[in-house]
């Protein structure tokens, strides 16, 4: 846990591993050295001394490298050889101090001051190797970062999109049925103006309280469509007659919420509500090898499907549905529009099998 | 107190017992017919010749504003829209004055559209609702940049155009001539009645005149054109007017003073 920690606050995490690079590059020194001879247990003060100089001066070209972050490439390419030369060519001098301080006679000291810096290519190399890991690592940190965004970006649009696209009760619907309701007590049909508020409210708390990322069962959806279907039939009279064919096997099958909503509504506006002498509609679920298959059916004018496209301008509610069900199953859905035998419009629509045990 | 003759026009039962029921409660008004369809209504409207017509909007078939397209504008009633909910068309009622009143019925808000109509029906030039107004909150709704123009195509002089093209922002649309069956002016928009459509345009009576045959034109109203060729009957009204049926099933009302074109034209 506390690694997680280290690793993800990314001022740690450079501490972290400038110590660790550092410590790793003095005790290489030292095995380096054992190779030859046991080194002078001098070593034990002079390596960690050097180290942390390295440690100093990689701070300073890390604060070189920030501030010419935002700058030209070429800027930036010769920011980096330079820092790394004059870097490189400080800590060989202070090492050749220190060394001289810690391992020679004063007197064999005083060298000239350039031969202090014998040996400054070699301690380039580890400055633009220390460089290269800055970089490196800097980087693949910002491309990670950048696809955690584009992830959470994603998934924040996938859900604002199924939000957009998660059926919204038709106003139209609620005010003629509200209407309907006060012509029944005008009427001093009492029962059944009764009835229709509670249908309403039940379908109104199932259309409100529904969380649109939330799937249930088809048995609650179809619930739900009875309850939409029985205050039409009120309205509507006897011009809306009903099927549904329900099989047992599906009816504890997973499905979005309201899926089917729309399409009912569409069928009731477009093959009920159009034909003076109204018309029927038929709801079938059933499962049919691993997939879950839904339909509804109406026997309206029904659509020109010739070319297999939703009419201009019409057709919101098939075309939401279709996109909601591409946002939640990808490509592991169907969604088909067809003609109901003699005419109408059948829409039927194949997603995966789930269930309530297995999801959860 | 003069009654007004009302039809309700709702395609749900419920819907216009309501309305009945309510109406019921108020002496100025008489309902004389009840209408479940669009088509109905315009039979009934041209038949029974009532003061007052609740119109529901949205309807199986030809909804509330094809049955004002229909309707012969020199013949006009009072309308007062029935609507559950249409933000843009109760938007276009404000703007241009038109009379409606929103399901569930607002008791309140009836009597005061029906207190209304009694006035504007007790005025004396009154004339029913002005289609013009109408037809300014059809084209609105309909989305169609208001501004149509007409343009026929001259051919060769002392022929008459076979065409009419209406051009609507980017698109044309042609009409044949010989399909129109009748015509009617509401203010600036036109209403042309061909092959069971009703197209709107923004001319005046007199241009579009001017570019059809008065052998085969001729007018039957102040505002109302009528094709010849289309002419399946006539009948007599008592008050001297007459009623032409037109082949697909429209009437049309002649005026008197436009009645002896007619007679001698049927006469021949």
């Amino acid at each position: 846990m506390q690694i997680q920690q280290i690793l993800e606050n990314k001022r740690y995490l450079f501490w972290a591993l400038q110590l660790a690079g550092w410590g790793s590059w003095a005790l290489t020194f030292y095995f380096g050295m054992l190779v030859w001879e046991k080194p002078s247990s001098m070593y034990m003060i002079y390596l960690p001394i050097i180290s942390a100089i390295g440690i100093l001066i990689t701070l300073v070209l890390r604060a070189l490298y920030r501030a010419t972050w935002t700058r030209d490439i070429l800027v930036r390419a010769f920011a980096v050889l330079l820092g790394c030369y004059v870097a490189g060519a400080v800590w060989m001098a202070s090492r050749v101090l220190i060394f001289e301080e810690l391992f020679l006679q004063p007197s064999n000291a005083g060298k000239s001051f350039w031969a202090h810096f014998d040996g400054t290519s070699r301690a380039f190399m580890v400055m633009v190797l220390w460089s290269a890991l800055y970089f490196g690592i800097k980087f693949y940190m910002m491309a990670q970062e950048e696809l955690q965004r584009r992830l959470k970006a994603t998934a924040m649009a996938h859900e604002a999109q199924l939000k957009m696209l998660h059926y919204q009760l038709n106003p139209h619907f609620l005010f003629n049925t509200l209407n309907a309701i006060s012509t029944l007590i005008l009427d001093k049909d009492n029962a059944l103006a009764n009835s229709m508020v509670t249908r309403l409210s039940r379908f109104l708390r199932y259309s409100l309280d529904n969380d649109p990322m939330l799937k249930v069962t088809v048995v609650d959806e179809v619930e739900a469509l009875k309850l939409y279907l029985d205050i039409e039939k009120v309205r509507f009279d006897e011009r809306l007659r009903l099927i549904f064919d329900i099989e047992p096997a599906a009816k504890i099958a997973l499905m979005p919420s309201l899926l089917m909503q729309p399409l009912v509504e569409n069928s009731i506006k477009y093959a009920i509500s159009q034909a003076i002498n109204g018309g029927a509609i038929a709801v079938s679920a059933s499962v049919s090898g691993n997939d879950l298959v839904l339909s509804v059916a109406d026997d309206g004018p029904g659509l020109d499907l010739r070319n297999g496209r939703l009419p201009k301008g019409g057709g919101v509610g098939l075309a939401n549905c279709r996109e909601r069900l591409k946002e939640i199953y990808g490509s592991e859905q169907s969604f088909r529009l067809g003609t109901t035998e003699p005419h109408g419009l059948t829409v039927t629509i194949r997603i995966p099998l789930e269930t309530e045990s297995r999801s959860s | 107190m003069t009654t007004l003759k009302a039809i309700v026009v709702d395609d749900e039962k419920l819907a216009r017992r309501g309305m009945v029921l309510r109406l019921a409660e108020m002496p100025e008004i008489e309902v004389i017919e009840q209408c479940s369809n669009g088509e109905e209504a315009v039979k009934a409207i041209v038949a029974l010749n009532p003061d007052l017509v609740f119109l529901d909007i949205q309807m199986p078939g030809m909804d509330g504003f094809d049955v004002v397209c229909e309707l012969q504008s020199d013949a006009m009633p009072l309308i007062i829209f029935v609507t559950a909910f249409d933000q843009y068309a109760i938007d276009a009622f404000k703007v241009h004055a038109v009379d409606y009143v929103l399901k569930p019925i607002d008791d309140d808000r009836l009597s005061q559209a029906v207190e209304r109509a009694v006035k504007r029906h007790s005025q004396e030039s009154y004339s029913g609702d002005s289609k013009e107004q109408l037809m300014a909150v059809v084209q609105g709704r309909h989305g169609s940049g208001a501004t149509m123009e007409v343009a026929t195509e001259q051919k060769a002089s002392g022929t008459w155009p076979e065409r009419l093209t209406i051009k609507d922002g980017n698109e044309f649309q042609f009409i044949k001539i010989a399909e129109i069956q009748w015509i009617d002016a509401a203010g600036d928009y036109m209403c042309v009645h061909a092959a069971g459509k009703t197209h709107i345009m923004r001319t005046t009576m007199k241009r579009l005149e001017s570019s059809l045959n008065p052998e085969t034109f001729i007018r039957v109203h102040r505002s109302s054109m009528v094709n010849v060729n289309c002419i399946v009957s006539a009948v007599t009204h008592t008050n001297g007017e007459y009623m032409l049926s037109l082949d697909g099933g429209a009437q049309l009302k002649v005026s008197r003073s436009f009645r002896d074109r007619i007679k001698e034209l049927l006469a021949s």
